[in-house]
């Protein structure tokens, strides 16, 4: 197969040999993908700042049929979030939206709009905009959750399929490690449910409007790390659920 | 793979553990070794042993040591005012042969990288901080790598050691020398614009 040039986002990187790196990558067009890149980890590699994680590049690479790994070329660097480490808490965050695309997607199958999401949401965090850390990662989470297809339904009991959001008495809902999905508070005392954590009213119409509306527009403002924390857990654990494993940046995340 | 025989498939498979090494040049060590005489065997083996045995890590700096302190904290001929905070004790031997430092080091056993899960807690943080608390440094240089992840380091440090009162510098980073301005990427550049000096 001949050489390909990719816009790409890296995802992972990994020392190999003695002056190599194993890039793990997020193309536009071709989905995820390995590649071994030769002497990256010396001064004068092709690939300059350019496989730090999440930079934006057009990748050079050959693929060739029978490898797993592709070879990279050489990149040019469209953009680096290498302003962003001034702030620990926004490299954290970083190193979170690095970690879930790497868990989440499947290798070598295109997805544009998780590729469009992730550019959305670096170039937000590199806004700099008060609170703009925990408004991206939230944002971010929702989305991937929904582009990997493993959001639930947001607004029924999974136990007795009740309306969660009834106007006349909106409730708080309810999920557990081990299942999917929300309760009422009905079930959840009748379930044999173990240990669960409430996802308030709020929290679910904050990310009702963040289904609906791009992340600069939604009307929430002043976000903190107390903002949708629920959130953030119930779709850490729905990706925890799906990967089966744990992600180690999640409570970095929150302890940042 | 072949059928070795137990102790030469055995042999293989350590080898294959250390880092670069694959099934291909384990076959090819485990060959030569089987072929060496015994004392070659013997002396490579002890010296194995003697790295686990006879070396520790400093107490002062977390260098590489043998006995108690290592030979930088123990030579009373360097500048004890100065410190350079390093990521790994082999980033101290490049350091060293410029032959223009002469401070002391310290060195942290890695870079801050939640993705690999490291966290403050997992580097030597907490006895720079003590040392610093000391008293005698008045410089702390930050030559942590110039990687993402060297960076947020040198940042985070930064952040706990300055409003202690000392004066802490960060290694430059920016054009490799022999190469041309054309072929150096825009965050190259700027870091090297950034630690440009005045001549
Ligand atoms: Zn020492």
């Amino acid at each position: 197969m001949p050489a390909r040039v990719s816009e790409a986002i890296v995802l992972q990187t990994y020392p190999f040999k003695e002056s190599d790196l194993v890039v793990s990558f997020l193309t536009r067009d071709q989905g995820k993908l390995r590649g071994v890149a030769k002497r990256a980890r010396r001064p004068k590699s092709n690939f300059g700042s350019g496989l730090e994680r999440l930079s934006q590049v057009k990748m050079s690479y050959f693929q060739r049929e029978t490898r797993e790994l592709v070879n990279l070329d050489g990149c040019e660097l469209i953009r680096s979030q290498f302003a962003l480490l001034g702030d620990y808490g926004a490299a954290v965050a970083l190193d979170y939206l690095a970690e879930i695309s790497e868990q989440l997607l499947p290798a070598g199958e295109a997805n544009e709009r998780y590729f469009r999401l992730l550019v959305t949401v670096l170039d937000y965090l590199g806004s700099g905009a008060a609170g703009c850390v925990w408004r991206g990662v939230t944002y971010f989470s929702l989305w991937a959750v929904r582009l990997a297809g493993i959001l639930p339904e947001l607004h029924a009991c999974m136990g007795c399929g009740n309306w969660l959001d009834n106007p006349e008495e909106r409730e708080e809902a309810f999920f557990s490690p081990y299942r999917a999905g929300l309760y009422c508070g009905h079930c959840r005392r009748n379930g044999e449910m173990g240990r669960t954590w409430g996802l308030s009213v709020t929290s679910r119409d904050i990310a009702e409007e963040m289904l609906r509306k791009p992340i600069a527009q939604l009307a929430h403002t002043d976000w903190r790390r107390e903002t949708a924390a629920d959130l953030r857990h119930f779709l850490v654990r729905q990706i925890e659920n799906h990967i089966e494993r744990r992600l180690i940046t999640a409570p970095a995340l929150e302890a940042a | 793979m072949p059928d070795f025989a137990e102790p030469l498939a055995r042999l293989i498979n350590e080898l294959k553990h250390l880092p670069g090494v694959g099934q291909k040049s384990a076959q090819r060590l485990a060959f030569h070794l089987m072929r060496a005489s015994r004392e070659d065997a013997e002396r490579l083996s002890q010296a194995i042993l003697d790295v686990k045995d006879k070396l520790g890590l400093c107490p002062v700096c977390n260098n590489i040591s043998e006995g108690d302190l290592c030979q930088f904290c123990r030579d009373t001929t360097r500048d004890a005012k100065v410190l350079c905070v390093v990521e790994e004790p082999h980033n101290i031997i490049g350091i060293e042969t410029t032959r223009q430092f002469n401070g002391l080091y310290h060195v942290l056993h890695g870079a801050l990288s939640p993705l690999r899960g490291i966290g403050p807690e997992q580097l030597k943080i907490k006895n720079l901080i003590e040392r610093i608390g000391a008293g005698q440094i008045e410089e702390v240089i930050l030559a942590t790598n110039p990687t993402a992840e060297g960076e947020a380091t040198a940042v985070y440090l930064s952040k706990l050691i300055k409003p202690l009162g000392l004066r802490v510098t960060r290694i430059a980073m920016g054009i490799p020398v022999g190469s041309d301005l054309e072929f150096a990427d825009e965050v190259t550049i700027w870091k090297a614009m950034e630690g440009r000096r005045e001549m």
